[in-house]
């Protein structure tokens, strides 16, 4: 098996005026092999979304970098633009927990899903609408032809995340990144949305990131299973494995303070650990 | 914005209901335009003839407005006279709009010190008066409408640069933006083919609230003879041309074309009131 995403040593901190340098990122490894799926699991804050938006090359503004982020074997610390726009369109997509805030509202669903395509594979208009509406059909929507004209506040909260999967693969991507796709939905759409997730991955063997604070759903889902705390990764390990025989204190603190089925919580208990407990 | 998005080919939804003193500006701005258009045919005399036979008449059935000092067609120098008033400020409008949404952008997108330059640059230009601006360039292109519609170009910039800039910023800092900028598109693509278009309502009202100004500032312009020249007409000079009529008892010539600039600015400030408060900006 190839790795689709090795991150080495990945140290991203931003210099202060007066205090210390704020340090987002520790020292993060990790690797996705192609056409596995690696959920990434901590608590919000933990550095999750900046991890992978690192993948792509989006560091904060004025961020110090260190470290290596090779996605299928293209360096992208330091990268050029021009080889990070090659590897944004062809190899890797992005999905993202909020898709009302990341799709532009005053542009059509039909916009959205053949601009893409126009832009990146070069189809003709017709061509690109014509997929457009297929893509929207993989991901289970219907009357596909009606919503290409639609604008985004015209359609609920689970029907523009499938939207936004549909973007996502458009490009048919070797690398999905998926930030927490269904933290902001309800509980049935949620299932469903991660129901068509799932689905593409296997129709398309993807390799996916999937981060969440969910643990139950990570081990339900995931090949691989990553624990991030504070800017660095404390544990890798096969879903199963880390659900069994956390190694991890952290890991142990987390399964145990999981959120019951009965009373469902939205965010992961905050659990503090001192400095001398991290690797 | 909401209802833009709703039905964007129905032109009530876009441009909100009309009232009728919304209704009636637009009649007025639309049957000046189409005045200004086709002058040439409008037109019951050739402007710039003299009659000397005939000067300071008031309106009869021949000289609709009646005529000036040098027995020109009152009518006839009124509607050839909007082309300049009623052009000229769209021209420096356009080209002040292009100028200064370019800078404006350039300034969000790049930031850092490119932004910092630009902002000192704005400030500077600001603190010169619109008029002091449009003098200078007009000292150094010689009196005439080409300099007058350069010089108020440059003067209205900075308006329009602080505006959109600060839009722009807001704009760009929205998530669907870094979304856009994930999915590998280059920066220019972006500010062109979707942050620009997001915020033109904002353009398009400060386009025209600026278009309300441009007439009296060229007008103004004209009035102090640095504008169109003679023997060709316009509104400021026919303005500052009747004043001698006006003090004699012949009010025509300055109070015919003092009324047309002052229903046509108002006219297009109703409307800039209008779509800013349609477009919430
Ligand atoms: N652009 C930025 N500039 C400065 N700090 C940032 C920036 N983006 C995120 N951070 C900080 O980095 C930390 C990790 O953020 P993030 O990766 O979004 O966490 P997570 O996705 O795990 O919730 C947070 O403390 C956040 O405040
Ligand atoms: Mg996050």
């Amino acid at each position: 098996m190839s790795r689709a995403v090795e991150i080495n040593d990945l140290k991203i901190s931003i210099p202060q005026r007066r205090e210390d340098e704020k340090e987002l990122l520790r020292g993060v490894n990790l690797q996705l092999q192609s056409g596995e799926s690696l959920a990434l699991v901590g608590e919000s804050g933990s550095g999750k979304s900046i991890t992978a938006r690192s993948i792509l090359g989006m560091f904060p503004r004025g961020a110090k970098v260190s470290g290596s982020v090779k996605v299928d074997g293209t360096e992208i610390v330091g990268a050029s633009s021009r080889e990070l726009r090659r590897v944004r369109r062809s190899g890797v997509a992005m999905i993202f927990q909020d898709p009302r805030a990341h799709i532009n509202p005053v542009r059509t669903v039909g916009h959205f899903l053949t601009e893409t395509l126009i832009v990146s594979s070069g189809w003709s208009r017709k061509d690109a609408e014509e997929c457009a509406a297929q893509l929207l059909r993989d991901v289970g929507i219907p009357n596909a032809k009606e919503r290409l004209n639609q604008y985004p506040h015209q359609l609920s909260g689970g029907l523009l995340q499938r939207v936004m999967i549909a973007g996502a693969l458009a490009d048919e991507p070797a690398i999905l990144l998926a930030d927490e796709p269904t933290t902001a939905l309800d509980v049935t759409t949620q299932e469903e949305v991660m129901a068509i997730l799932m689905e593409m991955r296997q129709e398309k063997g993807l390799a996916m990131l999937f981060i969440t604070h969910d643990l139950e759903l990570a081990a339900a889902t995931c090949d691989h299973t990553a624990v991030m705390y504070k800017g660095r990764v404390l544990e890798v390990n096969t879903s199963k494995e880390l659900h069994d025989s956390p190694e991890h204190p952290y890991t142990v603190q987390l399964l145990a303070a999981r959120p019951s089925v009965a009373e469902r919580r939205h965010r992961l208990p905050v659990v503090d650990m001192s400095e001398e407990q991290l690797p | 914005m909401t209802a833009v998005v709703a039905a964007p080919n129905n032109p009530v939804a876009i441009f909100g209901r009309f009232s009728p003193v919304v209704v009636v500006s637009v009649l007025i701005i639309v049957v000046f335009t189409t005045a200004a258009i086709l002058a040439p045919w409008i037109a019951t005399h050739n402007p710039n003839e003299p009659d000397l036979l005939n000067t300071q008449s008031a309106p009869t059935g021949t000289n609709w407005l009646g005529t000036d000092n040098l027995g020109r067609d009152l009518f006839s120098r009124m509607v050839h006279g909007a082309r300049s008033t009623i052009f000229g400020p769209v021209l420096v409008i356009t080209v002040a709009t292009t100028l200064g949404v370019s800078i404006a952008m350039v300034a969000a997108w790049c930031g850092g010190i490119v932004d910092q330059i630009i902002a000192r640059f704005i400030d500077v230009m600001f603190s010169v008066p619109t008029i002091i601006v449009a003098l200078i360039v007009v000292m150094l292109t010689g009196a005439g409408l080409t300099g007058v519609v350069i010089g108020l170009s440059i003067a209205y910039v900075p308006y329009y640069a602080r505006l959109i800039r600060s839009a722009a910023m807001k704009e760009r800092s929205l998530p669907y933006v870094d979304a856009l900028w994930l999915e590998g598109r280059s920066g220019l693509w972006i500010v062109c083919r979707h942050i620009i278009p997001n915020i033109s309502p904002l353009i398009l009202t400060q386009s025209i609230a600026s278009l309300g100004l441009a007439i009296i500032d060229i007008t103004a312009l004209s009035f102090l003879g640095l504008g169109v020249q003679s023997p060709d007409s316009d509104w400021g000079v026919m303005v500052r041309n009747g004043i001698d009529g006006l003090l004699s008892g012949r009010p025509y010539e300055s109070l015919f074309a003092g009324l047309a600039i002052v229903l046509f600015a108002g006219s297009v400030n109703v409307l800039g009131n209008h779509l800013s408060r349609r477009f919430e900006v």
